[in-house]
């Protein structure tokens, strides 16, 4: 369900995994829909970079804040039409508040609410969500996650201050996501590609999800903003051969069916 | 004519410094109170004036020296003081930076960093609206200045919570914010009240403008004193630098057909922005990412100037994605980097002004000044209005993104003509009035005052108040303990003091945390903040010696299990830093230092959490010894036999030691605990198994209370090592911390 006070049939949704541990970055995917029965033109700017998009957090103990990006930054309106029955999908890192704060410190229950500034004065407010944050299985994974040299390296995708043990690590052994936007970090376009592949095409009890590929890529490097960046293309190599019209439409930042989900 | 009580009239001088008028009354927020006569009338010096408005407003230096309870030791108490009069308006702020001086009074003049006026290149420095102008005006210099003084001595912040002024009598009642310089967050406020007298020769009516007075600030009492320093109310250095091929707009015509600058827009602020074109030429890079960018900063950026003045870097850089800025510098001295990208181009929308349609944003100057200056809007922790934490409306002011401007252009008023090149109000009351922390680059984080962090303040440090007292600057602290500990392992701190002078020192020997000179203020993963002493604090005589330059004082102590019970219980980032009471008159503290703490990982280190984390279990580590606490001695037993091998298990086995070495009677229930040599002896040769000397010397002498200075395992711990094959080197390394731990001597 969507609050939305002032565009008429436009619905925001925000869908993150039921459960995640600390030891694992949090992508969430956000939507913005189109059911009413005509053509809407709205922003394009779906993720956390440039300020059109946040995301209210609830923690376990009631507290309230804000996942965002840590760097302001100033930039042109960007828009594109839906029509009707169309959705436009972009993918967000759930790492930090507006600065380097890790926006999940501990283990608990979080609840997540994002609102989106679809068009001048017109806000979408998606419907709640809640995201279970696990204990991590590997503690010092975790506290990578934590650390403010890494977390800068994963969002700006390079590598920052001292972090590049912690990144080589999490590349190496790290949890799916983590690897990748670690990889992605350390521009290594050979772990990306295989972390990009593995997330793709599936590994062990890993079902194949060439989605999630496209949400870690898109969280840091979103189309729009950074296409035709270099560190893209390993990634858009590594999913060739997807097919998959959602992240055909993610990657290239197009609208897609809407009845299809994502 | 001059209308009475029209502040306006006042503050264009129509009724010049020298007129008798009934005061005017601000309230709270700095509104004019109409109406209002306070005030009576107060006697004036023959030969001199009131102060205009206009002479009133700007920055100040304000020095504060109190009235009782000097001790011979002076501190010097001194800060910028920003007295804001507007339309209708008049607020104060202030920061206090306090600095003990170590001298008897007379107190050394008070420094404070000197903008220098625009040098020659100065990239906008036109000055046109006269608010720059190098004449002596309002009372302020010719050469305006700025008191910025160094972070480490930032004490306090103060505004005004209603103002009266009349016949050059400034007087408001004030609010104190107390700053914790370990937590670096402001924990505590109190109120106070400042009366001072502005008046000018009617003889000679343009000098400098000064002020005398009174306040009386949380309980204390001070006289007053302030010294006019510009019309302006701050100032910050701004570098820029630019990459080959791109251009820094110097200047630029917006849409009011004026032409501004750098410099004109942030003097609109209230600052005096000295804007300094360096390099032209950092080497070409198409497209940049953060880490290039900190990477630029760290190579481009010229050295500090004398005196650590306030400054900014600002990169005329080439692109990253389609941004047209962003201020990159999130490191642990964050916001003195931004960049403006000008490769970026303006969009083809047709409320784009024709003329800079698809341009580089370096081919629009007023676009790309617009987006410079907003970024280093951002650096001074100005925040987009639409993620401000206090809701400004947005529009097309500076810190509106340029997407949100241009929300607002139609075809008839295009961007980037429809932009307004002025702070809106909510940004020109940051810029002025908020703590030098907030603002200053290199200082809070982005997002402290505007964002999330902003919101809510740490505990107090000390019920007893704030000491802040500043460092001695002749000697040197050092604090060192593990990068990294598991929860509930045996942690060894130890610090150094140093002479750094070139006079011998007389300092207090007690270097432990025991006997209430030095103590550890610890910040805990989730920003809380504790004082860290020994479970056991002793009273007594403070004993001093004498530290000749260059030599040192080393002392060393458990931090396991302290006034705070076991101290790295937490897992996650723990900062921490020593205070030490050099005399009883100046102290002196260490660098921060930071421990990352995990949980217990392998069965080794779980057994040994198991154990310690038990109270009664540290409670014998902290002290040296089980006492009568049979459960106690159980665990640190097995955590001994156990695990040898770790130093936690050592630092067991030594507590066995140094317990079995001695009897000990409970008066509460008159149990006897017998001393036991052998056994005594068996957990020595346990803990010096596998150890150097000095190793087993540092368990030991930690292991052992600071106040037990016959601790048994010290001396038997030395005299093992003697009886054993170690080199002499090693040996005589533990007989210095043995010698050390009964009474620390300079070397």
């Amino acid at each position: 369900m969507t609050h939305s006070n002032a565009v008429p049939g436009i619905e925001l949704f925000l869908d993150v995994p039921a459960a995640v541990p600390l030891d694992e970055v949090l992508i969430g995917v956000v939507r913005v829909v189109n059911s009413g029965p005509g053509t809407v033109t709205v922003s394009a700017r779906v993720n956390l970079i440039e300020g059109d998009l946040t995301v209210a957090v609830t923690a376990p103990d009631g507290r309230t804040g804000r996942a965002g990006w840590p760097y302001p930054v100033d930039s042109l309106p960007r828009t594109i039409e839906l029509g009707p029955g169309e959705a436009l999908a972009g993918s967000i890192p759930l790492l930090v508040d507006g600065g380097l704060t890790p926006v999940f410190p501990v283990a608990g229950r979080y609840s997540l609410t994002a609102r989106y500034q679809a068009a001048p004065g017109a806000e979408l407010i998606g419907a709640p969500v809640s995201v279970e944050r696990q204990a991590p299985q590997d503690d010092l994974a975790a506290q990578a996650l934590q650390d403010r040299d890494v977390l800068q390296s994963l969002l700006s995708a390079a590598e920052m201050g001292q972090a590049a043990g912690s990144l080589a690590a999490l590349a190496i052994g790290g949890e799916p996501m983590a690897r990748f936007l670690s990889g992605l970090a350390l521009g290594s376009p050979g772990q990306v590609r295989q972390a990009a592949q593995e997330l793709a095409v599936g590994v062990g009890d890993r079902p194949a999800d060439p989605l999630s590929a496209a949400s870690a890529l898109n969280a840091v490097l979103p189309t729009g903003l950074y296409t035709g960046d270099q560190r893209r293309e390993a990634v858009i190599d590594a999913l060739t051969g997807v097919t998959d019209a959602r992240v055909r439409a993610m990657l290239d930042g197009l609208p897609h069916d809407a009845e299809g989900g994502i | 004519m001059c209308g009475h009580g029209e502040l306006g009239d006042r503050q264009h001088g129509c009724c010049g410094d020298g007129g008798n008028e009934p005061p005017l009354v601000f309230d709270d927020n700095g509104e004019l109170v109409t109406g209002s006569d306070t005030l009576g009338q107060l006697p004036t010096p023959l030969l001199t004036g009131p102060c205009s408005l206009a002479t009133v407003n700007g920055s100040w230096l304000v020095t504060l020296t109190p009235l009782r309870g000097i001790t011979a030791f002076g501190s010097e108490i001194r800060g910028p003081m920003r007295i804001q009069v507007t339309g209708s308006a008049l607020r104060v702020s202030g920061d206090i930076y306090v600095r003990r001086t170590g001298l008897i009074a007379p107190l050394a003049p008070v420094q404070s960093n000197d903008l220098p006026p625009d040098p020659p290149n100065d990239a906008g420095a036109e000055g046109a609206d006269g608010q720059l102008a190098t004449l002596p005006v309002n009372g302020a210099p010719g050469t305006p200045t700025y008191p910025q003084f160094p972070k480490n001595q930032y004490s306090w912040y103060f505004r005004s919570a209603g103002v009266t002024y009349g016949n050059g009598a400034l007087t408001f009642q004030l609010i104190r914010h107390l700053w914790d310089r370990t937590s670096q967050e402001f924990i505590s406020q109190d109120t106070g009240q400042m009366q001072l007298n502005c008046r000018r020769s009617l003889l000679t009516p343009f000098g400098i403008a000064s002020m005398t007075g009174t306040a009386t600030i949380g309980g204390t009492k001070y006289s007053v004193a302030a010294t006019k320093t510009s019309n302006l109310y701050r100032g910050c250095q701004v570098e820029v630098d630019v990459m080959t091929g791109r251009v820094f707009p110097a200047s630029a015509t917006i849409g009011s057909g004026a032409v501004t600058s750098f410099r004109q827009i942030y003097a609109s602020g209230g600052w005096d922005v000295t804007v300094r074109l360096d390099e032209v030429n950092v080497p070409e890079d198409a497209s940049l990412t953060n880490a290039e960018l900190q990477t630029l900063l760290a190579g481009h950026r010229g050295p500090a100037p004398a005196g650590d003045p306030w400054r900014l870097w600002l990169l005329v850089g080439s692109s990253q994605g389609t941004l047209f800025g962003v201020m990159f510098d999130e490191d642990s001295v964050p916001r003195e980097g931004a960049v403006g990208f000008a490769d970026g181009t303006l969009g083809n929308g047709s409320t784009i002004d024709p003329s800079a349609r698809n341009r580089p944003l370096d081919e629009v100057p007023s676009a790309f000044l617009r987006t410079l200056v907003h970024e280093a809007g951002h650096a001074l922790n100005l925040f987009h209005p639409k993620h401000d934490v206090h809701a400004p409306p947005i529009g097309t002011e500076i810190m509106n993104q340029t997407g949100d401007v241009i929300g607002f252009a139609t075809v008839a008023n295009p961007y980037p003509r429809n932009a307004s090149f002025a702070f809106a109000q909510h940004d020109l009351d940051s810029l002025v009035h908020s703590p030098d922390p907030q603002v200053r680059p290199g200082w809070k984080p982005f997002g402290w005052g505007h964002g999330s962090l902003s919101s809510g303040l740490p505990v107090p440090v000390d019920a007893n108040g704030l000491v802040n007292a500043d460092d001695d600057e002749m000697l040197r602290l050092e604090l060192s303990l593990p990068a990294q500990v598991f929860v509930g392992e045996y942690v060894v701190a130890e610090t150094v003091l140093t002479n750094t002078g070139d006079i011998p020192r007389q300092v207090s020997t007690r270097l432990n945390l025991a006997e209430g000179d030095l103590r550890l203020l610890h910040v805990l993963p989730g920003g809380a903040v504790e004082q860290t002493r020994d479970v056991v604090v002793a009273c007594g005589p403070r004993a001093m010696t004498t530290l000749a330059p260059g030599e040192q004082l080393r002392g060393r102590m458990q931090v396991l299990f302290t006034s705070e019970g076991v101290t790295f219980s937490e897992p996650g980032m723990h900062i921490v830093r020593a205070e030490f009471d050099v005399d009883g008159f100046t102290s002196v503290r260490s660098d921060r230092v930071t421990v990352t703490v995990r949980s217990a990982a392998s069965s080794t280190e779980r057994d040994i959490a198991l154990a310690t984390l038990d109270p009664g279990v540290g409670l014998a580590i902290a002290l040296g010894d089980f006492g009568a606490n049979e459960d106690a001695r159980q665990r640190i037993t097995t955590v001994a036999e156990d695990h040898p091998d770790a130093d936690t298990g050592a630092a067991c086995a030594l507590v066995l030691a140094n317990s079995f070495a001695r009897g000990h009677v409970d008066f509460r229930t008159a149990d006897i605990r017998l001393a036991s040599t052998d056994d005594a002896q068996r957990y020595l040769a346990l803990a010096a198994k596998g150890r150097s000397a000095e190793q087993l010397l540092t368990l030991a002498a930690t292991v052992a209370s600071p106040v037990e200075r016959d601790a048994p395992v010290v001396a038997d711990a030395l005299a093992q090592v003697k009886r054993s094959r170690r080199g002499k080197a090693d040996v005589a390394l533990a007989e210095v911390i043995a010698e050390d731990f009964v009474e620390s001597s300079a070397r």
